[in-house]
């Protein structure tokens, strides 16, 4: 028992606060994101005590994840891969004027979300365990495939678009090694193009640059005063929000849990059951709904304690911070796999406590300052504009410390530009590219296993997960289309 | 004002087709197969092609009172962005960033100088607190 709480120090527990403070603030800012503070953490927690460097992670996680959400909603550029659900609803409640509560809403609600994970971390973890462990290469292929399939369809009007612009993320995702045989790919004998193409750079170039290039475009839109009198939900509001953030963050937790599979396409999942399953939104989802805020904020916090699944039951990262966590916990000599309740028991129980702690600082570091960052869309765009050009720069920059990077930022800045610019969403490319290594290694793995396409689609057909996941991706497919088709026969009649 | 939507459609499908001769180029076709290396890179480069062909079909040229792709202000943040990093790669991040910030401000302020140093310096010297001294990352 003693050895559990062995790292329960108020130490710690500040450390934990400042990792939070700090991974809000690194999350809310364009250019920045979670992944590249985890990973400059880690150079910066070699030398300390095992208990300190994972306080500081945990909080920074934990913070970065729910920051995300403030860029998306006041600027339109998410912080983080797991944000992107969130700009289809909190940015349009910016444009409304009412950043503040949407800002309160996803506070309260990325509590819960992490609330829930833990719960079910602690409750279930082995079971959601072995049900990770279910999964084989080809019931991950169907999982990518779903989320991709999720972003291009609901990122934007034209579902052609969406799905373009992803299978173009999964060309780039092709650019670099080959994951099986070391052949190069695109490379044209460059040893930088070797390595690929880095999400992190596409991701801030895309969002970043790409948003700032729109919106300097058209900086003589007046600027919408925020409603700033009256911040925090009704109770009424919070009661209706709360069984949907519940139900999202079990989504969330169970998506999480899935190596590789990660609060992107927890939130993406999530925000795609709340909109088939909410009656009557008082505003439609896309629009400024914020059940649209809701279903993704507390997906992708619920994911935070579901990565922790597989990292401490499997020793498999549930997502690259949990990848990173993992590098750093093998620095301190400690090691996650099925064996850390008999020999490390600690460990799951001092992250744990963390998470925990780090859900309290959470509301209160979250709560406050609202309105001085709902004041941040007020800034004139000639400043913040150009602000948000050279974060990117130095965000793309430092996760490396290769100039390449920033080029190719640059240049993706210029594609995110064109692509909004003709009506096509940007945040499937990004997706495309982040799933599309995972997309490739667990088909090939698939087919090498099945022993080509026919026995694929009979083990497919004969495994139960692997059944429901078709179903699952069929019925999402259908009832897209159909609302594609519904979505263009309107538009014609106008 | 058009958006020339066409264009870039036609645009996309060429850049798609150009990845699709790349793909048939990683290993020889006597070697393809649904696990090789150009395998999968194939399919997807063939799924692109006709999801773009579908997007060329279904586009229609919106008559919208739209800025121009290229207009004035962003043509001169791409003249700026494409200084900026070759200041960050021949000079220094600093001098780079203060030239960059300086300029950016200056022009959309319409000379508004005051406001354009004040945000250079301020900024710059908050990124390289964060960055260099806090974070430990050297900058170019």
């Amino acid at each position: 028992m003693e050895e559990i709480f062995s790292y329960f120090t108020l130490a710690n527990i500040l450390w934990v606060a400042v990792g939070v403070l700090a991974g809000i603030y690194i999350g809310a800012i364009p250019g920045l994101s979670v992944t590249m503070a985890a990973s400059l953490l880690i150079g910066m927690t070699f030398d300390w005590d095992t208990g300190s460097a994972l306080a500081l992670m945990m909080g920074v996680y934990m913070g970065g994840v729910y920051g995300g959400s403030r860029a998306a909603i006041l600027l339109n550029i998410p912080g983080a891969p797991a944000a992107v659900a969130t700009t289809f609803d909190g940015y349009p409640l910016a444009k409304k004027g009412e950043a503040g509560k949407a800002i309160a809403v996803s506070t309260i609600i990325s509590v819960l979300g992490g609330l829930v994970g833990l719960v079910i971390l602690l409750a279930a973890a082995p079971a959601v365990g072995k049900l990770a462990l279910g999964f084989g290469p080809k019931d991950y292929f169907l999982l990518v495939v779903m989320g991709l399939f999720l972003v291009g369809s609901l990122g934007g009007k034209s579902m052609a678009k969406g799905m373009f612009t992803a299978a173009m993320g999964l060309m780039l995702a092709v650019v670099g090694t080959d994951p099986i045989t070391g052949l190069g790919r695109f490379t044209f004998g460059n040893t930088n193009m070797r390595s690929g193409i880095s999400y992190i750079t596409v991701m801030i170039g895309v969002f970043g640059i790409g948003e700032a290039l729109m919106q300097l475009q058209h900086r003589e839109e007046p600027i919408v005063k925020q409603k700033l009198n009256s911040v925090r939900p009704p109770r009424s509001t919070l009661k209706k929000l709360i069984p949907l953030g519940i139900r999202s963050a079990i989504i969330g937790t169970i998506v999480g849990a899935l190596p590789g599979a990660g609060g992107d396409i927890a939130a993406l999942l999530s925000y795609d059951v709340a909109k088939r399953t909410t009656k009557e939104p008082e505003v439609p989802f896309g629009e400024g709904a914020f059940e649209g805020v809701v279903a993704p904020e507390a997906a992708n916090n619920a994911a935070v304690g579901g990565a922790l699944i597989p990292m401490l039951t499997l020793g498999i990262p549930g997502d690259s911070v949990t990848a990173i966590m993992m590098g750093a916990l093998t620095v301190h000599g400690v090691r996650c796999g099925p064996m850390i309740m008999s020999s490390q028991p600690w460990l799951f129980y001092t992250l744990a406590w963390m998470l925990a702690v780090a859900c309290v600082f959470l509301l209160i570091f979250g709560m406050s300052g609202i309105r001085v960052f709902a004041k941040l869309v007020e800034v004139p765009r000639e400043i913040l504009m150009p602000l948000i050009i050279v974060i990117s720069i130095v965000g793309s920059y430092a996760i490396t410390n290769n100039v390449m990077d920033v080029i190719w930022t640059v240049v993706f800045g210029i594609v995110g530009y064109l692509l909004k610019y003709y009506g096509f969403p940007v945040a499937p490319l990004v997706l495309g590219l982040i799933l599309g290594p995972n997309l490739e290694l667990n088909f090939r793995r698939a087919m090498i296993s099945a022993g080509g396409a026919a026995g694929l689609v009979k083990d497919i057909f004969t495994s139960p997960v692997s059944l429901v996941l078709v179903v699952i991706l069929g019925m999402l497919v259908v009832s897209q289309v159909k609302i594609a088709q519904g979505s263009a026969a309107s538009g014609q009649k106008k | 004002m058009r958006k020339d939507i066409k264009t870039f459609c036609w645009v996309c499908l060429g850049v798609s087709l150009l990845f699709l001769i790349g793909a048939f180029q990683i290993v020889p076709i006597s070697e393809l197969s649904a696990t090789s290396p150009g395998g999968y890179p194939i399919f997807i480069a063939v799924i692109c092609t006709i999801l773009a062909l579908v997007v060329l079909v279904q586009a229609k040229q919106e008559n919208v009172e739209t800025k121009p792709l290229f207009s004035p202000v962003i043509t001169a943040f791409l003249i700026m962005l494409v200084l900026y990093v070759l200041a960050i790669i021949y000079l220094h991040y600093v001098i780079a960033t203060l030239l960059f910030l300086f300029a950016a401000v200056m022009y959309l302020k319409r000379n508004d100088w005051r406001t354009a140093i004040l945000v250079a310096y301020i900024s710059t010297f908050m990124i390289l607190l964060v960055f260099e001294y806090i974070f430990g990352v050297v900058l170019p």
